[in-house]
């Protein structure tokens, strides 16, 4: 299995490292003094990983020509999928609803995801704690948290 | 100099920087001691926080997680069989027994002391070297800090990675990353595709907070799932106090211990779980009763836990007098320190040589109160292990976005501190290590900087980089260590 995970990194590592050399001899070529110039250190990087990459990329050959035992790929658990996906519309809605208005249910559904099913617990702690991570910010510490922007939410 | 440390001393022992450094050592306790929780990321809950504190307060509560942190990890070691944090997985192996054997307490208190001792130990190592190494660092040429910083990355690849090859693209990989933005000597703009948000680069700590927590979040879903997270605890496990037998049983051990972790903390890259299993090792060769190790020894215990509790200090050496993290929590400190301009390195000691010694001294007192507070409260702090990860994840995910949120008040360092969990995630899937890309996040525009500088004054000739001793030196150790972890990984 870590042989098939190798040449699939590997391979993604490779098309990343030879955009960014085609990006690289894109930058302009400002040389002031002696200084070797800014695609000078992305060179050697880029390169780096290209060669890095394709290495990767032979040890997993190599293994799995050696009789790596293939395993069949597992999905993640769905709890997992819904924490990232959840994770994902948290942060795509915080600028437009806010954080107040956000994070109570995005921390509720959670709790819930970690196993909390107490249902008293769910319903106070759901908004308290988020409330009170609000007003500590931006009350005690007086760092300004994301205010809702939608004309409805009165942003 | 005298003044400075008068000065720092004072500053480190104001009330509320003592207050600071004792709520610190709680946080770092618990932290440690919650499976799955790894002390950077509760440096990284507690980060968002010193933004706005003044520096002297911020870095006193950050030690105090750092220091309490690292011992915290062990209670739950000797009373679970689950290592609260790496470190403390040495601890475990005769820990355990010992509770096993109804001897919680002997072994809770044989770590408490020899944490303690050991967290002293490095103390003065930090007191007495840390000025003496910026001194020397301060004669430093540009190529000397080139060959210093490369020497940081090829050591941390070859200690954080079974693979050489993966170690190595993992810090490439955070090279390439730091390429983006305004280049350091010039200002002109690489890879940004017009976005604003990009000029800066990435900003390092969202980096850190996403490559951490994200995949620590992940990780206690899936041992949610096969219910390896929880375990009852009992908070009944006798006195913690120690006899006199068993004080001068651990003379020799805690001895080993302290020197094998203060040096080892030095080496960028090592850490506690190294520093605490060679330490272990040598104990157990200098025993006079090895075969009790694995058994229920108190040697077996106060051995490594001297050991990862004196790496905290040593590593704090090469953060405070070159810039070059020793760890996973010295790079998140760095972090935390340039937010306050405060830029860790030999002029520290120059330009800010107050505030050097004020960390110095927050260091002592970090110790001094996580002692108090591990033997004065232990059956309080093991019954806050109960506390539902129900309720602690959940903070734990939104403290990551308003940690983010609030380092520039700007959404786009929240999107970057999803990718970064995202890219924390996928290495994790390759079991590719993550500190290498870390700590090429902390140091890659340093390099980039200190390359360029070099080769300017020597109008591109490289032989300029085998003209200094320190700088031949430097890339001899870089070769070695390269070399060694081939040898390692073909063995």
């Amino acid at each position: 299995m870590m042989g098939q995970k190798n040449i699939i990194a590997g391979v993604v590592l490779i098309l990343i490292s030879l955009t960014f050399m085609y990006l690289t001899s894109q930058l302009p070529n400002r040389i002031v003094g002696g200084d070797p110039g800014i695609a000078f250190f992305p060179w050697i990087i880029t390169l780096s990983v290209l060669v890095l990459s394709i290495a990767m990329t032979i040890q997993g050959w190599l293994s799995i020509r050696q009789g790596e035992a293939a395993t069949t790929w597992q999905a993640p658990p769905t709890r997992v999928i819904v924490m990232v996906g959840l994770y994902i519309i948290f942060i795509a809605l915080l600028p437009y609803l806010g954080f107040l208005i956000a994070s109570i249910p995005f921390f509720t559904i959670l709790m819930f995801l970690y196993g909390g099913r107490h249902k008293l617990l769910l319903t106070l702690a759901g908004p308290c704690i988020p409330i009170s991570i609000y007003f500590l910010f931006r009350h005690v510490f007086l760092i300004p948290l994301p205010n809702a922007t939608l004309e409805i939410l009165g942003g | 100099m005298n003044e400075s440390i008068l000065q720092g001393f004072l500053q480190a022992s104001l009330p509320i920087n003592l207050m600071a450094t004792g709520i610190g050592a709680f946080i770092g306790l618990i932290v440690g001691m919650i499976p799955g929780m790894t002390i950077s990321s509760g440096i990284i809950i507690v980060l968002p926080l010193t933004f706005v504190l003044d520096p002297g307060f911020a870095i006193a509560l950050l030690l105090g997680v750092y220091v309490g942190g690292m011992m915290g990890g062990s209670f739950t070691a000797i009373l679970l069989n689950i290592p609260g944090t790496p470190s403390a997985s040495a601890t475990a192996m005769d820990g355990y027994p010992m509770a096993l054997k109804g001897e919680a307490g002997r072994a809770l208190g044989t770590s408490i002391v020899a944490g303690f001792i050991g967290g002293l130990f490095s103390f003065l190592c930090l007191y007495f070297i840390a000025p003496s190494l910026a001194a020397i660092a301060l004669k430093f040429h540009a190529q000397d800090l080139f060959s210093l910083v490369f020497f940081g990355l090829t050591i941390i690849c070859s200690f954080a990675a079974k693979s050489l090859v993966k170690g190595l693209l993992s810090a490439m990989v955070g090279l390439l990353i730091v390429t983006v933005g305004q280049d350091p000597m010039l200002g002109t703009p690489r890879f940004t595709f017009g976005q604003v948000g990009l000029l800066s680069g990435f900003h390092f700590l969202t980096a850190l907070v996403g490559l951490f927590a994200i995949p620590e979040l992940i990780n206690n879903l899936f041992n949610l799932k096969s219910g390896t997270a929880e375990k009852k605890t009992d908070t009944q496990f006798g006195s913690i106090l120690l006899n006199r037998a068993d004080l001068k049983q651990m003379r020799k051990p805690v001895t080993i211990g302290s020197i094998t972790g203060a040096f080892l903390g030095i080496l960028p890259g090592v850490g506690g779980p190294i520093a605490a299993f060679i330490s272990y090792d040598y104990a157990k060769k200098a025993s006079k009763q090895p075969e009790q190790f694995g058994h229920g020894s108190i040697e077996g215990i106060a051995a490594p836990e001297s050991a990862n509790n004196a790496v905290t200090g040593g590593a704090l050496i090469p953060m405070m007098t070159l810039g070059i993290p020793g760890d996973p929590a010295t790079a998140i400190l760095i972090g935390a320190l340039l937010v306050h301009g405060l830029a860790p390195g030999p002029l520290l000691f120059i330009e800010n040589a107050d505030f050097a010694y004020t960390i110095i001294f927050a260091f002592f007192w970090a110790n001094i109160f996580n002692f108090m507070i591990a033997t004065s409260g232990l059956r309080f702090l093991v019954k806050l292990l109960s506390t539902p990860k129900a309720i602690l994840m959940p903070i734990i995910a939104l403290l990551c976005v308003v940690g983010s949120y609030a380092l520039q008040n700007s959404f786009f360092d929240v999107y970057s501190m999803f990718f970064f969990g995202m890219l924390g995630l996928a290495m994790r899937w390759l079991k590719m290590p993550v500190v290498p890309l870390l700590l090429a996040l902390v140091l890659g525009k340093q390099l980039e900087e200190h390359l360029r500088v070099a080769l300017t004054a020597s109008k591109g000739d490289v032989s300029i980089f085998f003209t200094s001793g320190f700088s031949i030196l430097f890339l001899c150790l870089s070769a070695i260590s390269i070399f060694w972890a081939f040898y390692a990984n073909r063995k």
